[in-house]
């Protein structure tokens, strides 16, 4: 947990979860005189019953058997960020499993005030196998407002997950989205779900690198709804060993003058790996953009032997190209951030040729 | 016995309790940083060198000359380890030891370097690149300054540059490994008056401080801009077919071509 956990010194608050108990909450005075909530969500029901205008909004509870889960169980974090507040520090939430034949059903619920700017980073972890984790997550930035969405995970061989995400961007909002999975996952399926009001904006990034027998099937489904919205969502796998990857990823353009670009990227560093990229475009109307981009493969031999040239053994130079193939350029992430998923990046590349 | 080898015998005087004894030993070692004899080289199943010989002294500055598909570049590449190339017979002594077998990257680890003619698109980026290689032979970055490398930092390697900043590029590289031989495919093809002369002042700095170089070139554009050159050969057909200094081999290169080579062979 320690080594996917972001920096706490400087947190303005953090929510944490181990099994099916909410363990901890801090929160920093000064988060607190901002007017800034972060409570489980059963606590912040009865403390703030406007809250619950935002509970099952984006997400309807029968979605799949996974949602009705979490629906059942009700714990989870609450976030609740007022309108004009800019937050130095960063909110976080962990999620740690740490016994075996669990089912961690959380749900949470986000809410960043109209032209409020937060980050929130979120670590999540397994220390033992044959349990499940489902992350129902309704998120909610308000007009103007900006939330960088960072998250690492760092799951078990033998553990299977199902994130479960909505997220709806008002007016002129914008939602930056930062993905990185780490560890062997025996099962991943995700396929988070933006909707974009007018001149809002998206900018997603997913990195995996999948080893061992890790099945991820991970997608982005980004609905540009409101004219002038724009969605960038990139996402980059790297699969080793038997991994199996699928990026799926949907723009939707249901408003006119919107522009989306889409791009899925694999690296197969064995033979028997796979990645399996399928991006798809949807205009519902005219007057749109929307481009994609996709590109699956091994690393290339004349470029593996041009670094040995330079003086790197294989695993350096493979490692090498796994962190520039990762790169998908932080310069949208605010700088503590792109700090931290810079160290995550260097470690995933590391890992790649353990 | 190769004749690039020279034997020196040394006679010790060991004294203990008054007695005195003399040793003799004998000692051969090159004389060659580089001594390349008899290679035969294919690429698939297509011969490419066949048969070449050549020795490169510490701190010399040899100039490869020969046509399109004549095997310069493939000489370089071999000696440097690259695929696909397979070295059928001959050696390759590079200080004192026999190099064939082993893989670029221990040769580049003894110090021999390469700028390549034609480098691949990698995708990292030349800053944190760069910055590997000077960490790993413990050189130093300002080289990238000395060759206006600035602007391609954030950019990644060999992706869209230009001749003259591929060219750049690859120099800069090659000098951070602080090789004993920088080897050189063809640095001035493609090249622009002002990127041509950085590159000449480069290896000029190279070779003040010792470098043994073994430069390739079409026309000899580059050559004309060194300070000296120690030899120039001619390789046809996967041969080395004529040896001189850089004068004689320029000029009949440019009254003649490459004709005159093929006469003389």
């Amino acid at each position: 947990m320690e080594e996917l956990a972001f920096e706490t010194s400087k947190t303005a608050a953090t929510y944490t979860c181990v099994d099916e108990s909410t363990i901890k909450l801090m929160i920093q005075n000064y988060t607190r005189k901002l007017g800034i909530v972060v409570l489980d969500i059963k606590e912040a029901l009865e403390k703030y019953p406007w809250a619950e205008k935002y509970f099952w909004r984006l997400l309807d509870r029968k979605t799949d058997e996974y949602v009705k889960k979490a629906a059942e169980k009700e714990i989870g974090a609450f976030v609740y960020v007022p309108p004009g507040v800019k937050l130095k520090f960063p909110l976080q939430t962990c999620f740690f499993v740490s016994k075996q034949r669990i089912e961690q059903a959380v749900h949470n619920v986000m809410i960043v005030g109209d032209n409020s700017e937060v980050v929130l980073n979120t670590a999540c972890a397994a220390a033992a196998g044959e349990s499940i984790h489902i992350g129902v997550t309704e998120i909610y930035v308000g007009k103007g407002a900006k939330l960088t969405y960072a998250m690492v995970h760092g799951w078990n061989q033998l553990f299977d997950t199902r994130p479960r995400t909505a997220v709806h961007v008002d007016e002129g909002g914008t939602f930056i989205m930062n993905y990185v999975n780490l560890k062997p996952v025996r099962s991943l399926q995700a396929a988070p779900q933006i909707f974009l009001e007018g001149n809002s904006s998206a900018y997603i990034s997913s990195t995996m690198l999948a080893s061992k027998e890790s099945f991820l099937d991970l997608g982005n489904i980004v609905e540009l709804g409101g004219e002038g919205a724009k969605a960038e969502v990139i996402s980059r796998a790297v699969a080793k060993d038997e991994a199996r990857v699928i990026m799926r990823g949907l723009l939707r353009a249901s408003a006119p003058r919107v522009k989306g670009h889409l791009e899925c990227m694999g690296l197969q560093l064995s033979s028997k790996a796979r990645v399996e990229a399928i991006p798809a475009l949807d205009a519902a109307v005219g007057n749109v953009e929307l481009t994609h981009e996709a590109a699956v493969g091994k690393i290339a031999e004349e470029e593996l032997a041009y670094l040995m040239a330079r003086g790197f053994d294989e695993r350096e130079a493979v490692s090498m190209i796994v962190r520039g193939f990762v790169d998908t350029g932080l310069d949208y992430l605010p700088p503590s951030v792109r700090g931290q998923i810079t160290i995550v990046l260097n470690m995933l590349a590391k890992m790649a040729v353990a | 016995m190769f004749n690039n080898l020279k034997t020196v015998t040394i006679l010790y005087r060991l004294s203990t309790d008054n007695k005195i004894f003399y040793y003799n030993m004998t000692v051969e070692f090159s004389m060659q940083l580089l001594s390349v004899k008899g290679l035969r080289v294919a690429a698939d199943s297509k011969v490419i060198l066949k048969g070449v010989n050549l020795e490169v002294g510490s701190g010399e500055v040899h100039v490869l000359f020969g046509p399109n598909g004549s095997g310069k570049s493939t000489l370089l590449k071999t000696l440097m380890g690259l695929p696909p190339y397979r070295v059928l017979a001959g050696k390759i002594i590079f200080n004192d030891v026999d190099i064939k077998d082993l893989p670029p990257n221990e040769r580049a680890t003894m110090g021999i370097a390469l700028a390549f003619q034609n480098p691949p698109s990698i995708p990292i980026k030349l800053d944190y690149f760069a910055r590997r290689v000077a960490m790993k032979f413990n050189s130093n970055l300002e080289l990238l300054k000395e060759l206006n490398l600035d602007g391609l930092l954030p950019r990644r390697l060999h992706k869209g540059y230009s001749g003259g900043e591929s060219k750049r590029a690859e120099l800069a590289l090659a000098l951070l490994q602080k090789p004993k031989l920088l080897m050189l495919d063809e640095p001035d093809s493609g090249v622009d008056v002002d990127s041509l002369k950085d590159v000449a002042k480069a290896i000029n700095n190279a070779m003040s401080k010792g470098t043994a170089i073994l430069l390739v070139t079409h026309f000899g554009h580059i050559a004309e801009l060194l300070r000296k050159v120690d030899r120039a050969h001619v390789m046809l057909d996967g041969e080395i077919v004529y040896t001189g200094g850089l004068e004689d081999v320029l000029g009949n290169l440019k009254r003649k071509g490459y004709s005159f080579f093929r006469k003389a062979r």
